[in-house]
């Protein structure tokens, strides 16, 4: 049976909160019986952005993460609600009842993700529920998808192999695999968040003058083995990414007309700038 | 939907943090001078000159040049915590450091910009007093 999914591509995302207040919008003082009852007007982030900066002057990016009710297929919310207050729709739909869930706070402590907050006045867990009132009516596209300028968004009614074929072509990943939760919110190019990069500035001498040095080609090396490359931009500076943070022992080669130069770094939790390097002949 | 309390748009967390019950206007500052000051991300910081004192909460960010503070000037609040245009503003009000002048000699417009200003940690005592004539 075909079930739902959601797409998040990181690389696309500049923070301009249309989702986030798209959400709001369609949830807060409004009642979706058998879905959600009403969201409090603050305090309650049912689709949240985080905000991680890499690196350090002057290669500097600032990524955005969308987070949400992952509507997990093995999701710790089920277990922890009792009488049946947290399902699993067949289309794949986490729900948590506003009527079962009254009182029940253990489901809010049961999300690894601190997807789910509690509304003090009407004594509930709530989360995104996948827009599934919506869904329901007909509607192929989540309010998020709808209001996104930059199409971060997909939401897709799939097989499950389907998506595992999907998830596998466009390496899509999921929010803290190790956790076995099983989610259908999968995200495209996460390493923008878990992973770092290592920058650097290539110069060359030109007649006793220091130039930017373009179109060097730049590889990165761990144990021998390459892990990493990429070619100055018109400013000399080059950015290679998907390296993991905390990890030692790399070698740096540039090579181009004007010569070629090397380095050795270690990378500590965060990204690093390793400065000006510059080309030499031979 | 605005900036006025009780607004769902006080969660957005690049525009106003929850701290001791009240929602504050968020500065970007950058790490040397928050680390210069001992700030660290959602602390308190005064942000004043001769014209005015507003607290806000620091986001401490690599993406500004050290000696430069960034707010949006989207405040919809002014809560001084004693005589107003005389005391420290809790609500955000960054213009108040702008000059009072108008844009053009014969224009209505008023002149935001870049000004100059000090950055410290907000103690939650205020002793300011303005030095330019209101």
């Amino acid at each position: 049976m075909a079930k739902w999914n959601l797409i998040v591509d990181l690389a696309r995302c500049d923070n301009c909160r249309l989702c986030f207040l798209a959400v709001k919008d369609e949830y807060i003082g409004n009642d979706h019986p058998g879905v959600s009852a009403a969201q409090p007007v603050l305090g309650h982030n049912w689709l949240d952005i985080k905000r991680k900066e890499r690196g350090t002057y002057p290669i500097v990016q600032a990524r955005f993460l969308p987070v949400m009710c992952n509507h997990c297929d093995d999701a710790p919310c089920i277990k922890a609600g009792r009488d049946g207050a947290v399902r699993k729709r067949e289309d794949g739909i986490v729900i948590i009842d506003p009527e079962k869930s009254k009182g029940q706070k253990q489901i809010v402590e049961s999300c690894p993700y601190g997807a789910i907050s509690w509304n003090d006045e009407l004594q509930i867990p709530q989360a995104w529920p996948f827009d599934a009132h919506l869904l329901d009516e007909g509607w192929t596209r989540t309010r998020g998808e709808q209001a996104c300028p930059t199409q971060v968004f997909r939401t897709i009614k799939v097989e499950d192999a389907e998506m595992r074929r999907i998830q596998a072509e466009e390496g899509l990943e999921v929010l803290q695999p190790e956790l076995g939760t099983k989610p259908r919110v999968y995200y495209k190019n996460l390493h923008m968040i878990t992973k770092c990069f290592v920058g650097g500035t290539v110069v060359k001498h030109v007649k006793g003058v220091e130039e930017c040095a373009a179109g060097v080609e730049v590889v990165v090396e761990k144990d021998g083995r390459e892990v990493g490359r990429a070619t100055t931009d018109t400013f000399g500076e080059f950015v290679v990414d998907k390296l993991e943070p905390n990890s030692r022992g790399y070698h740096l080669k540039a090579a181009g007309p004007a010569g070629r130069c090397s380095t050795q770094f270690d990378l500590p939790e965060e990204s690093r700038y390793l400065g000006v390097m510059t080309l030499t002949e031979g | 939907m605005g900036d006025h309390e009780g607004s769902t748009v006080n969660d957005i967390r690049e525009h106003r943090v929850l701290k001791d019950g009240r929602y504050y206007l968020v500065a970007r500052m950058s790490r040397p001078d928050a680390e210069a000051r001992g700030v660290k991300d959602d602390d308190l910081v005064r942000i004043w000159n001769q014209r005015a004192s507003i607290v806000c909460a620091a986001q401490v960010t690599e993406r500004l040049r050290p000696g430069t503070v960034s707010t949006y000037t989207g405040s919809a609040r002014y809560e001084p915590v004693g005589e107003p245009g005389r005391s420290t503003d809790l609500g955000g009000c960054v213009n108040m450091l702008n000059s009072k002048d108008s844009i053009t000699k014969k224009g209505h417009g008023m002149q935001p910009n870049a000004v100059l200003v000090q950055v410290e940690k907000w103690t939650g005592v205020d002793t300011w007093q303005p030095t330019e004539a209101l």
